[in-house]
């Protein structure tokens, strides 16, 4: 891991240096380097397309839910004493035989006392802890602790998602498979409509889990089954649970992008991962810049992180997922650094080149590889401009923080419950 | 189902195009200026110079040269002096091209060269337009992660 992620650093600073010595040495080195990289991008978009037409072209169909007890974990930490009570009823009253279990994470706001009353007149499984321990420690406990011995399957839920009353049959459908080890469901935003931040969000999302998350479901690879809606074979998280719990990068513990890792050891024990568009969930999504830009760095983190997780194993048990991941996923941001210092270079340098050549090719490269949005989603397509827009300025950049601050730890110890705390959706 | 692959009919043409588009111009691009400088330089063996290529410029030269209509980057073959004529007035660069068993050429890049005044300090030294390169070339990619 180490060795891989200093060859991440090594990847960033070598896209700058390219950039850079086009002024100082020959221009050919960086020409070279971009059509590689533009040659690369091609032969990932028509991957990517490739694998959307095969799911277009045989949709996969899984067998019915045929009575399988399924184990809900809901862990709680000062979630809004409403909030956490529609979460909580929404299961209760989900379709399929059930055991819920709600974790109190050390809450200080008092929802203890609610969840206890919630918790007798509708009968789940309530667990205090103490103290805060994370998201991660709430997760082992019940695992280890709390399961019922017949419990089946083990879906896990944020406190402040809603599920669809069908959404826990139609998650844990694909469990039914034995090769399949995990499933994740759609998110949808309860707040999409709040603002222009929320309504982008709500198409970086739309784009996130019906492109990109369906693409990797053809391939049974999955990478991150959403903490909002995450369907475990119980058998297989007892027997990963450790691992998770004991994560460490670099020498320090984990405490954080937990859904990621979880997917991660599914993936590395050599099960399936794969993603149920039809199991529908609903979160509130961060509704300013400030609580946006801060869950996306914990996410960024997250991505770097498990990103280079993956890459020690997938070459084993999913080579294409490895390829990937190796390619593409994890290396173009940092390889494209170079490009970007280029446009900015570009924009003092040469001003009209940004009018005539970067935005309209720009534009076209959107309309390509996002051409579903306005076939498939067309109301999403403002959202689309503006997210796309919002990415190159602020969210791109965030990639190259994560990647110096991966080890960062500073958002352990929550105080409020926001938005921008909630689980990793991609 | 049916409508789920109709869409292919619309998806697949656009992804062939801006494939093609982006490979054919991103190789275009190195291919283009060896072989005309190669067809530039056996004629003049003798005659001490350099490779010189002029960058378009003028009214809507990036606009035209977008879409096609107007091809306006050129290399030329030129002397030390009018070398330093242009060196003087523009912005400069200085490539290597490789010319396989010919050797390696230095090539200086004229930046945002005014057209006419770029004629008139060429003057008669040989000069052939080359493809221009920039059509869809901005391999960005966001939503990686």
């Amino acid at each position: 891991m180490r060795a891989l992620y200093f060859g991440l650093i090594a990847i960033t600073f070598g896209s700058a240096s390219l950039f850079l010595s086009k002024y100082f040495f020959d221009v050919r080195l960086w020409d070279d380097f971009v059509t590689g990289y533009t040659l690369v991008l091609v032969a990932y978009t028509c991957y990517l397309f490739a694998l959307l037409f095969v799911h277009d072209l045989r949709p996969r169909r899984y067998p019915r839910y045929a009575g399988g007890k399924i184990a809900v974990l809901i862990p709680v930490f000062n979630e809004e004493p409403d909030l956490v009570e529609r979460s909580i009823r929404a299961v209760v009253d989900a379709e399929g035989e059930k055991q819920v279990i709600v974790v109190d994470d050390g809450s200080t706001n008092g929802v203890q006392s609610h969840l206890r009353l919630l918790a007798d007149e509708l009968g789940f499984r309530l667990h205090e802890f103490p103290e805060n321990a994370g998201k991660r420690e709430a997760l082992f406990y019940a695992t280890k602790w709390l399961l019922d011995d017949d419990a089946e399957y083990v879906v896990t839920i944020d406190s402040d998602t809603v599920l669809d009353p069908a959404a826990l049959v139609r998650v844990v459908e694909p469990l039914l498979c034995p090769e399949i080890g995990a499933s994740t469901g759609d998110v949808q935003l309860l707040n999409e409509r709040q603002n222009l931040l929320t309504r982008m969000i709500g198409t970086y999302y739309w784009i996130g889990l019906n492109i990109y998350k369906q693409a990797q479901s053809v391939i049974r690879s999955v990478v991150c089954c959403s903490g909002c809606l995450a369907a475990y074979r119980a058998s297989v998280l007892r027997a990963i649970i450790d691992d998770f719990a004991g994560q460490t990068f670099l020498g320090e513990k984990c405490t954080h992008s937990e859904d990621r890792h979880l997917t991660n050891l599914v993936l590395k024990a050599g099960y399936d991962v794969v993603y149920v568009p039809d199991a529908i969930s609903w979160t509130e999504t961060p509704a300013t810049v400030r609580d946006f830009v801060r869950q996306q760095r914990r996410w960024k983190r997250g991505y770097v992180r498990e990103s280079l997780f993956t890459l020690t194993y997938a070459w084993k048990v999913k080579p294409l997922l490895w390829l990937q991941i190796l390619f593409w996923d994890l290396s173009a941001p940092f390889l494209s650094l170079g490009l970007r210092l280029g446009i900015v270079a570009m924009a003092f340098q040469q001003p009209r080149l940004l009018v005539t050549v970067v935005l309209p090719s720009w534009i076209a490269l959107l309309v390509v590889r996002y051409v579903f949005v306005p076939l498939r989603a067309t109301r999403k397509l403002p959202g689309l401009l503006l997210y796309m827009f919002f990415y190159e300025f602020c969210l791109y950049w965030l990639n190259l923080w994560a990647l110096f601050t991966v080890k960062n730890k500073s958002w352990v110890t929550r105080v409020q419950p926001t938005t921008a705390e909630s689980s990793t959706v991609f | 189902m049916k409508k789920r692959m109709a869409v292919w009919v619309v998806v697949l043409p656009l992804l062939a195009v801006f494939s093609m588009s982006l490979v054919g111009t991103a190789l275009a691009s190195h291919s283009t200026v060896e072989v005309k400088a190669g067809a530039l330089i056996p004629a003049h063996p003798k005659q001490k110079g350099k490779l010189v290529l002029l960058e378009p410029s003028g009214s809507f030269a990036l606009f035209k040269e977008f879409f096609g209509l107007k091809p306006s980057t050129s290399v030329c073959w030129v002397s030390e002096a009018t070398l330093a004529s242009l060196e003087a007035r523009y912005a400069t660069s200085v490539s290597t091209v490789d010319l396989g068993s010919r050797g390696s050429f230095q090539l200086v890049t004229v930046e945002d060269a005014a057209t006419g005044h770029v004629r008139q300090l060429v003057g008669q030294n040989p000069c052939t337009l080359v493809q221009g390169h920039h059509t869809f070339f901005l391999p960005l990619d966001g939503h990686t992660s």
